[in-house]
């Protein structure tokens, strides 16, 4: 029996892996960008404003609190209220994005823990300095995060109820931020944690350099006759619409996502004929896929735009899965990879 | 009526004609239907001009469309329902029970587990084939596995083979829940491992086909082999010895065979379920419990189930929903009723 498996496993290993050396892709080539990422990523990170804490505490901020519903695809707003009662020093983000926000504008010593996806390179672009700074803690440790005594946890519309339950149990206060796939609502979000965290001044620091660099950024795109259409292609052929994050960095350098032009809400699964019927002139897909070389490889997909003039990308996850003010980050090197000849 | 397949009674040569005009119709609407529009008579010209009937020029985008891009993602579907449709037969026949079906001897959560580690290392990213390879070889490891545990002095015992099936699908079951559990944090293949797990059809091409087609034609040419040893097997171990059957052959070929249709066809479709324990009861209520028939007549049906789930799912929903679903949501109640208006007739098993 031993033998036999042994034979089986070794074998189907082997072939496995003659396989994947096979397909590796070769690098692709290095990207040019409007802007300069290395500067612009250093600009993100740390933004510091007038002083404009009004120091008052306790301190009641009232804000919209919008989530997405995934199962209908729609936006839902309420209504709610925190009650701060005092400047919160021990502050701990449950989300990457809100782990970028308090990055830049809130001083890191308040700072007490982060998510293990804020310390994850393929989530955060700030993953080496969250490391460095430490402690990192996983999600679902809730009595971790007890632990470190914060006298404020950011939650957002995603983390689980029975998270913010143990919070509420553990006397900890926590606001629970809604939706933020859009630059927009980046934008509002950053003001609120502003408000919430008396840094209102680096909060509008922030959300003024963002503006400042979607103007700059635009002014630097070529004048196009026709807007470039980009399709965003996830393994499995899941194409993101309307409602998500690769929307807007596509709207910020004047582009056309072109699965929110055909009508896909938040993400959705197509095949290859609808792809090639949707033509898109640049496809860009997961850096760490093999995917460039399935669609290039693909005979249904020889005929479509994209394919024919050799215009698919890899793009690291990371730029794709930005909720943050490093969105402006993505978009810039989108611009680098469809705007490469016109540069 | 008379009819040129002198070994088909008249019930059963209709049927088969039933059967094969549903999956030509199928055929049909599978080629002619899609997100590009392309005109039946455009479609009809392609095949034809394909395949030799007819000279004429053809568009080169529509025919890549339909030549492949649809036809293979319809032989997939055939040749998937097929096999699922002929493994149930044989697992039916073999078991003597009438809920047995491939995923009783943990081949189809064995294969499950075999697609979900290699989507998850990435590997199934990387290469087409890497994801069937791994999906095959598990389930004949299964197999091994079960079958080793249930052999003892050389004889093997079916009631300690469905309790190691049994064990074996829970251990499977939950290192599949493990692998996805570890896949949530990278999003996209936590998708692409629950997709592929409720069973799918989309973007199937010719080298789908070069993998599932091999499966299918070695598993049926072994079980026609076997088959008489089958239908001998379910009079009962004892008789069947007695009339000369070596049973501890025939039993494990035919497991085997069982294995390579099922690993072949969750290799390219994911999981579809329902599918292999329905077929084979349905024809046995309408032909009868010979298998050299019922393999085939079931395989037919189990096609045409899992045909027209995926037309389904293509053209009619046109949202994320999965075959797997389609064909355990339709293919449940239907059972349940046949079960109930026949309680009597499957007794007998």
């Amino acid at each position: 029996m031993k033998i036999n498996l042994l034979f089986i496993s070794g074998l189907v290993f082997f072939l496995l892996l003659v396989d994947a050396a096979n397909c590796q892709d070769s690098a692709q080539t290095k990207t040019v960008t409007p802007l300069n990422m290395g500067e612009l990523k250093n600009a993100l990170s740390f933004v510091r404003g007038c002083e404009t804490a009004k120091d008052v505490w306790p301190r009641v901020v009232r804000y919209g609190f919008r989530i997405y519903d995934f199962k209908t695809d729609t936006f839902a707003q309420e209504e709610k209220t925190i009650t701060i009662k005092k400047k919160p020093l021990r502050i701990i983000p449950h989300a990457v994005g809100v782990a970028d926000i308090l990055w830049a504008i809130c001083p890191r010593e308040r700072l007490v823990a982060f998510n293990e996806f804020s310390a994850d390179p393929d989530f955060s672009f700030i993953s080496s300095e969250v490391r460095a700074k430490g402690p990192i803690f996983q999600s679902k440790h809730t009595e971790l995060i007890i632990g470190y005594q914060p006298d404020l946890v950011f939650t957002v519309f995603y983390s689980g109820g029975d998270f913010k339950e143990k919070l509420k149990q553990a006397k900890i206060p926590y606001c629970d931020l809604g939706y933020f796939g859009t630059i927009e609502s980046i934008k509002d979000q950053i003001l609120l944690i502003g408000k919430i965290i008396d840094e209102e001044g680096n909060a509008q620091a922030l959300v003024k350099l963002i503006d400042d660099t979607i103007m700059d950024l635009k002014g630097k795109l070529p004048k196009m006759a026709k807007a470039i259409r980009v399709l965003y292609y996830d393994e499995g052929g899941y194409i993101p619409g309307i409602s998500s994050n690769f929307n807007s960095i596509c709207t910020i350098i004047n582009a056309i996502n072109v699965g929110a032009e055909q009508g896909i809400k938040s993400w959705s699964q197509i095949d290859n004929e609808t792809l090639l019927k949707w033509n898109p002139d640049v496809i860009v897909v997961p850096e760490g896929s093999n995917l460039k070389i399935q669609l290039m490889s693909n005979k249904v997909l020889s005929h479509a735009q994209a394919i024919k003039n050799k215009k698919v990308f890899y793009i690291p996850g990371v730029y794709l899965r930005v909720d943050s003010q490093y969105m402006v980050l993505s978009a810039n090197l989108l611009a680098g990879i469809i705007y490469a000849k016109q540069l | 009526m008379q009819n040129s397949f002198k070994f088909l009674t008249k019930r059963e040569f209709l049927l088969f004609v039933a059967l094969l005009g549903l999956i030509l119709l199928g055929g049909f609407f599978a080629l002619t239907s899609g997100a590009w529009s392309i005109a039946v008579k455009e479609v009809l010209k392609i095949v034809m001009v394909k395949l030799g009937l007819f000279s004429g020029s053809i568009n080169n985008v529509e025919t890549t469309i339909v030549w492949d891009g649809r036809l293979p993602r319809f032989i997939v579907g055939l040749l998937v329902g097929f096999s699922l449709g002929g493994a149930g037969t044989i697992m039916q026949g073999i078991f003597k029970n009438p809920m047995a079906s491939p995923g009783v001897i943990g081949i189809d959560s064995g294969a499950a587990l075999g697609a979900v580690v290699v989507i998850y290392l990435g590997l199934a990213a990387k290469s087409l084939f890497a994801l069937p390879i791994s999906a095959i070889v598990v389930s004949i490891i299964t197999l091994v596995m079960v079958f080793n545990i249930a052999t003892s002095r050389g004889q093997t015992s079916i009631s300690t083979l469905l309790l190691a099936g049994i064990a074996l699908n829970f251990i499977f079951s939950a290192l599949t829940s493990f692998v996805i559990t570890l896949s949530t944090r990278e999003f996209d293949v936590g998708r692409v491992i629950v997709t592929w797990l409720m069973g799918d059809l989309n973007n199937r091409s010719w080298e789908h086909v070069s993998i599932v087609f091999p499966t299918t034609l070695i598993a049926l040419v072994g079980t026609l082999f076997f088959v008489k040893d089958l239908n001998i097997l379910m009079l009962g171990e004892e008789t069947a010895a007695n009339l000369g059957v070596n049973i501890r052959i025939a039993r494990n070929a035919l497991l085997f065979f069982s294995s390579v249709e099922t690993g072949g066809a969750i290799a390219v479709s994911g999981v579809i379920g329902f599918v292999g324990l329905v077929a084979p009861h349905i024809m046995r209520s309408l032909i009868g419990p010979d298998n050299k028939k019922l393999i085939f007549f079931a395989g037919l049906l189990a096609a045409v189930f899992v045909i027209y789930a995926d037309l389904f799912v293509r053209i009619i929903v046109q949202v994320d929903l999965k075959i797997g679903i389609i064909t355990s949501l339709l293919g449940g109640p239907f059972f349940l009723y046949l079960i109930i208006k026949h309680r009597k007739r499957f007794e007998y098993m």
